[in-house]
Order: structure tokens, then C-alpha cells, then sequence
């Protein structure tokens, strides 16, 4: 479902244009929605450290054929577990909040790249740190494992 | 030749310019008379730094020195300050009573209300600044005056937090923190303490800003597929996208009028700066002159943007001219710049401490150091 909005923006390549002015509007227009309840991806029932990270070169976020390599083995793992799983990414841009945001835009391309390997959206849960992304650090994407029950997670729909 | 050369580059848009400050700059003076009162003496004082820091004034001692007329009585007991102005007829422009508890703000305000009486410009003395720090030993949310004094620590539960943004009249914070575990925008309420999350939709909510009136936060929101810029009020039930790009924008900031605003995108492949409106639309590239362009802050005035400016020699704070389209440096070796409420000052931080500079003038002064990674000043307006 994430995949859609995906897609639809990636119709536009690179310009960046937004909706159309529809008039005053200040409390906004779109009903805001909100994460559902996940275990942190730094609590002690998620399980770190167990996948291959993804690391990412400047200012890149599209994964390349060898960082898909490394994401199907995960969705490989994911399979045979039946465990979710936090998508954490990372960035040591210079500027803090392009970090943040840089490491989300990873996150969701290792997000997508999973989806395509088969693993339904409501067993992932992305989230980036930016500067301060846990372990190793830097220009990573890293796995942290669910057990099914860990914490309050939505039921499955699959 | 070379003159045709020099004045062709001063008209190219996003042409780079040395640092330019005015050399026929001159403040008013105002005539400082002794407070009277158990407290008179520390109530001057406090109102001559004050004055003098607002770049547009400077005291003088006594009614002689000074020059324009301008004259400062004033008494203090208990804290209390009771202020007038007076013009060089001898007229009381005003007299006012400040009774709040501490000195500090007392002062701050008399000194405010000077400035605004003799130049109808906005003084900085009441402001306040926040700011990211360390120190504690986790990453929190810090505020003080905007000289640098009664810094208080405004968050404590350890959690990482980042990109701090204040209201006008410094009442409320908005910060991102990963306390839920995941990116949230949060809304602080300064005089009681109490807060809540104003967004926690999936992904990363962050990089909030406070627009100039305070009544719309503009952030960073990756919900829908990847970092997009949104306008939330500030309830965060209803939020506008708007931007729409398969690439990542971040740090929005809002021209003073409400209707535009500023912010990153890097789909060009470095993060560039562009404007677009509040409502959406096609947003139009700023040729800054630099290649890496971060932390935009758009001025009070509304006539010029300062960034943060990356090259090989390192970051700098740049001003951005929005009517000629040129750039020029105010601060090499300093980032995340923020922009006082009288549209003259810069919040920045350099080696690690955070400085204030006038861009007028361009004289700097260090308010701050000491503080662990201190990082993401805000101004209030």
C-alpha cells in the first residue's frame, strides 16, 4: 500500500511540484495519520545485528544490484522466521536535519526494495536517526528483527 | 577591462560576494540617566547592554553625551522598573511600569520598548534562543536569553532530540524526539512545562518551523512514499502537502508574509534551495552560488534568506539577496544560522560555540561555549 504513493511521485522524476493552490485553508486538508505501535528499534526485544547492513556512498539512496543483494537475503530471513522487522537508517551528512531525512529516504527505499522481495508493508516499520543511527553508524541502513507477539503490534492482515 | 569584468559578476545572479558591511553605519545615541533604587544600579546596567547589543542604538552617560536628544529615567526596587523615555524637547514619550519577577525580564522589556520608540523596529533583548546540546550526557533542548544568560535545560527524559523551533514570545517549542522511539514532532508549552506529540505519522516527522505569526508549523513528513515539506496548524489533525518529488525535501522555513516558504531538496543531487507556496505549486530554484545548501532561515524583513553554504573550504553562513539574487558571506566557519526578530541578527554556531552577529556591521559576539556538541539554534520572533 506504501508502494502506491511511491510510484505516483516517482511519475514526476525529479521536479518538485506539489498540489494545487485550492484556497484558504488553514487547519489544512488532509487527515493526518498516525504510526502504529511498534517496539523501538533500539528496545531489548528487537533483535540487532543479525543481517548484513546496506551502506550508502554521498548522497545516495537508490539501491544499487549488489545493496538489493543484501536486502533479498534479508526478505530470505524474514520468510523463514516470520518475524517483522524496523528498517533504521543513517546518514553523516554535515547538516543534522538532512540526515534525518536522508536516512528516512533510505529506509523507505529498503522498505520498497523488500516489498518487492515478496514481504507485506505492515511487517516493516522504517525509522532514521540521521547522525546518531545506533551500532556502526554512518551511511547505513540496518535490520533490527520482531519476533511476532514482541511489543504491541498490529495484527497481521496476511 | 577589468573593471567591466568586476561590475559583470556583481549583476550575475547567484554570483558569490566577499563580506559587505556598512561603513556609514551609525546608532542612535541615548542619554542614560543613574537609576534611583535598591536595584537602580543592576536595572542600568542590564538596559545599557541591552541597548547597546541592538546595533541600532548606544547608551551615553547622563544627559550631556548625548547627542539626539534621547534620554533614559528610570528607578528599580524589588526587581521592579519604572521606565520613561524622553525626547529631546524633554517630552515623556513613555512611562511604563514593568512588575515581572525577575530584573532580567524587566529590563529586557524597557529596553524593547526604547528601541521600538525611537527606530519602530523590533528589539531582540526580550527574545529567546534554543538550541541542541549534550551536555547533560544525552541529547536535549536547551533556551536562554538572547545574551546568553539563564540557559535552562527545557527537556531531560534522554532521549535523541533535534531541530527546535520557537513560537513567537517564546511560549511554545516545537522538536523533534525519538522518545516514542520513532521521529515525532512535539509541542511544548514553556510557562508550565506540559507537552504533547503534535505529529507521529509513520516515518520521519521533523525539522518543524513556527511561522512568523505562529499559527502554522511547516515540517518534513515521509508518510505518503518520502520526505515531503507539509503545513500543519497547530493542533496536527489536519496537515496540507506541499511538495510532491521523488527526492527528499527538508528544514522549511516561512517568509514573513505566511504565504511562502523556503526549504532543501536534494533533486539535483546536493541539497539546493527553493521557494514555493504555502498552498503548493511549482517551486522556483534560489541560484545561491553554492553547492550544498542547508539550514535556510528567511529573514523578518523579508528581503533576504541566510543559509548554510557548504564548499571544500567548509561551511559558512551565506545572506541570499532575494531582490538582486546575489550571495555574500557573513560567517566563515559556522552553520545553522537563525535570525533574530529585528531582522538584523544571526544566531549561529562556530567552533562549537554558539555567536551572535550583527550583519550590519558584521561585529560578532560569542554568547555561548562550553556546551557539548551545541547545535540547531532558534530564534523566537
Amino acid at each position: 500500500m506504501l508502494l502506491m504513493p511511491l510510484l505516483a511521485l516517482g511519475a514526476a522524476g525529479c521536479a518538485i511540484t506539489g498540489p494545487a493552490d485550492d484556497g484558504e485553508d488553514p487547519a489544512g486538508s488532509g487527515e493526518t495519520p498516525r504510526r502504529a505501535a511498534w517496539p523501538a528499534y533500539t528496545s531489548s526485544g528487537v533483535k540487532r545485528g543479525q543481517s548484513e547492513g546496506v551502506s550508502f556512498a554521498g548522497n545516495q539512496w537508490e539501491l544499487t544490484r549488489a545493496q538489493r543483494t543484501v536486502v533479498k537475503a534479508v526478505a530470505t530471513t524474514l520468510k523463514v522466521r516470520a518475524e517483522r522487522v524496523i528498517v533504521a537508517g543513517g546518514s553523516s551528512s554535515p547538516s543534522a536535519e538532512y540526515a534525518r531525512q536522508l536516512g528516512q529516504q533510505r529506509a523507505l527505499a529498503v522498505m520498497e526494495a523488500l516489498i518487492d522481495e515478496g514481504i507485506p508493508a505492515n511487517k516493516i516499520m522504517t525509522v532514521s536517526f540521521g547522525r546518531d543511527l545506533p551500532g556502526r553508524g554512518g551511511d547505513r541502513v540496518e535490520f533490527g528483527f520482531v519476533p511476532t507477539g514482541e511489543g504491541n503490534l498490529p495484527p497481521a492482515a496476511d | 577591462m577589468r573593471a567591466f569584468l568586476f561590475w559583470t559578476w556583481l549583476l550575475l545572479p547567484g554570483a558569490v560576494m566577499p563580506p559587505l558591511w556598512s561603513q556609514d553605519h551609525a546608532a542612535v545615541p541615548v542619554g542614560l540617566e543613574e537609576f534611583i533604587g535598591g536595584t537602580g544600579e543592576t536595572a542600568a546596567l542590564l538596559v545599557r547592554e541591552d541597548l547597546d547589543r541592538s546595533g541600532v542604538l548606544r547608551s551615553r552617560p547622563g544627559l550631556a553625551d548625548a547627542g539626539s536628544g534621547w534620554v533614559l529615567r528610570g528607578s528599580s526596587s524589588a526587581g521592579r522598573i519604572d521606565g520613561a523615555l524622553l525626547d529631546a524637547k524633554g517630552s515623556v514619550v513613555f512611562n511604563n511600569h514593568y512588575a515581572e519577577p525577575d530584573l532580567r525580564d524587566n529590563a529586557h522589556a524597557f529596553a524593547d520598548d526604547v528601541v521600538t520608540a525611537i527606530t519602530q523596529g523590533r528589539g531582540i533583548a526580550a527574545s529567546k534562543i534554543a538550541f541542541v546540546s549534550r551536555r547533560s550526557g544525552s541529547t536535549e533542548i536547551y533556551l536562554a536569553d538572547s545574551d546568553g544568560e539563564r540557559v535552562r535545560q527545557v527537556t531531560a527524559d534522554g532521549a535523541l532530540k533535534g531541530s527546535p523551533s520557537l513560537a513567537p514570545g517564546s511560549i511554545l517549542l516545537a522538536y523533534t524526539s525519538w522518545q516514542s522511539g520513532y521521529a515525532d514532532v512535539m509541542l511544548k508549552d514553556l510557562r508550565f512545562g506540559s507537552e504533547r506529540p503534535l505529529l507521529s505519522a509513520p516515518g520521519t516527522n521533523s525539522g518543524a518551523a513556527f511561522s512568523h505569526d505562529g499559527t502554522r508549523i511547516a515540517l518534513s513528513m515521509s508518510h505518503e512514499g518520502d520526505p515531503e515539506i507539509y503545513v500543519s496548524g497547530l493542533t496536527g489533525q489536519r496537515i496540507r502537502r506541499v511538495t510532491a518529488s521523488r527526492s527528499v525535501e527538508f528544514s522549511p522555513a516561512w517568509a514573513p508574509d505566511g504565504n511562502r516558504l523556503v526549504f532543501c531538496s536534494d533533486a539535483n543531487g546536493s541539497p539546493q534551495l527553493f521557494v514555493v507556496s504555502r498552498r503548493g505549486g511549482e517551486p522556483e530554484r534560489l541560484e545561491t552560488g553554492y553547492r550544498h545548501n542547508t539550514s535556510p532561515d528567511w529573514c523578518p524583513d523579508g528581503g533576504s534568506i541566510a543559509f548554510t553554504g557548504r564548499q571544500s573550504s567548509g561551511p559558512a553562513v551565506i545572506l541570499y539577496d532575494l531582490a538582486s539574487g546575489r550571495s555574500r558571506v557573513v560567517l566563515s566557519r559556522a552553520e545553522d544560522p537563525a535570525w533574530a526578530p529585528d531582522g538584523r541578527h544571526l544566531a549561529a554556531v562556530q567552533d562549537a560555540t554558539l555567536v551572535v552577529v550583527d550583519t550590519v556591521t558584521g561585529v560578532k559576539r560569542t554568547i555561548l561555549s562550553g556546551f557539548s556538541q551545541l547545535a540547531e539554534p532558534a530564534w523566537s520572533r
